[in-house]
């Protein structure tokens, strides 16, 4: 049976595509008389994946801080599924936010940490990873930039949240590893939720066409990658050199 | 279980330093237990402070990602010292 409102709209459509939806919604932030983020409005839904960009300062680690829980915005509205999100607790096995910096504890095993961190169900295909395989007994202390950034990325996206907020991902990581987490990413898109911030634009252009522009507190969606230009985000030069 | 285990794993990074603060302060006011349980509520906050929000800030976002709150990571760090000083002024 199909129940449809007075529209003619399928409601359990409807429904399904609501629980599958993180929303956000009118939020602005201020740091005394700078706007940093003025009505912001924006929706993923699970098996989409976004991508924000922006120049340095623009905002865009705030805006995904705001929407996890952990910086307090002027005024904010974000919903995963059914669920009204103001902070981290709310969120839990909703929303997980990949921070720039490293942030696993120090003193224990990489093994140690996933145990921790992941359900029983989710450690095995990342401890069976050949990424991982090798540093399972060392300790975060002990890893480089670059193999820390792979174990914290495995972790916050095979854990049980449907939304995954990645706060440049690529960061410190070799080309290879980076085209090795596009990759990783586009395999568990249909998953999960993602939206994704990061400098490396070329990356974040591989993983998705659904680009939004962060300026002057306002969020603008790109419609082609030929507006970056005009915005002043990239040269004619950086665009030539995509399109090879 | 997983939230307690990762409760414990927070407050190792505190308990043996602020344990060696207040049983240092207990012996030079006179060994009593009763004082050592009293340092270590303070001490224990005061790791807490030094640790995590000075040393590695970072850190509280693998406890926010399993949806342990600060105000919860405070509370168990105040917990964590009563339930030390109760057990220290019953012996």
């Amino acid at each position: 049976m199909v129940f449809y409102n007075a529209a003619g709209i399928n409601q359990f459509a409807n429904f399904s595509t609501h629980l599958n939806t993180l929303h956000i919604d009118s939020v602005t932030k201020s740091y005394g008389h700078k706007n940093v983020l003025s009505d912001i409005f924006l929706t993923c839904k699970k098996g989409e994946i976004l991508g924000l960009i922006g120049r340095n300062g623009s905002g865009k680690s705030t805006l995904l801080k705001i929407v996890f829980g952990t910086e307090k915005p002027d005024t904010k509205f974000v919903k995963a599924g059914n669920k009204i999100i103001n902070t981290v607790s709310d969120g839990r096995n909703l929303i997980n936010y990949l921070p720039q910096d490293n942030f696993l504890p120090n003193g224990i095993s990489i093994k140690k940490i996933i145990n921790l961190f992941l359900e029983a169900e989710d450690r095995e295909v990342v401890m069976q990873n050949k990424h991982i395989l090798p540093i399972l007994k060392k300790r975060n202390e002990h890893l480089s930039v670059g193999e820390k950034r792979i174990i914290e990325i495995l972790l916050i996206i095979h854990s049980k949240a449907d939304f995954i907020l990645l706060d440049e991902p690529f960061n410190g990581v070799s080309p290879i590893m980076r085209n090795y987490i596009v990759k990783y990413i586009k395999k568990l898109e249909s998953k999960k939720g993602f939206i994704i911030t990061d400098h490396d634009y070329e990356n974040v252009l591989k993983l998705t066409k659904k680009v939004s522009f962060l300026q002057n507190g306002y969020l603008r969606q790109i419609n082609d990658i030929k507006d970056l230009v005009e915005l002043g985000y990239m040269t004619e030069t950086n665009l030539s050199h995509l399109s090879k | 279980m997983k939230i307690i285990k990762n409760l414990l794993l927070f407050q190792k990074k505190i308990f043996f330093t602020a344990y060696s603060f207040a049983i240092l302060v207990g012996i030079i006011f006179g060994g009593e237990l009763k004082v050592i349980g009293l340092s270590y509520l303070f001490f224990c906050h005061a790791m807490h402070f030094f640790v995590y929000d000075l040393k590695d800030r970072n850190q509280y976002y693998y406890y926010y990602n399993l949806g342990i709150s600060n105000l919860k990571l405070w509370f168990s760090t105040t917990l964590l010292g009563l339930i030390n000083l109760l057990i220290l002024v019953l012996i």
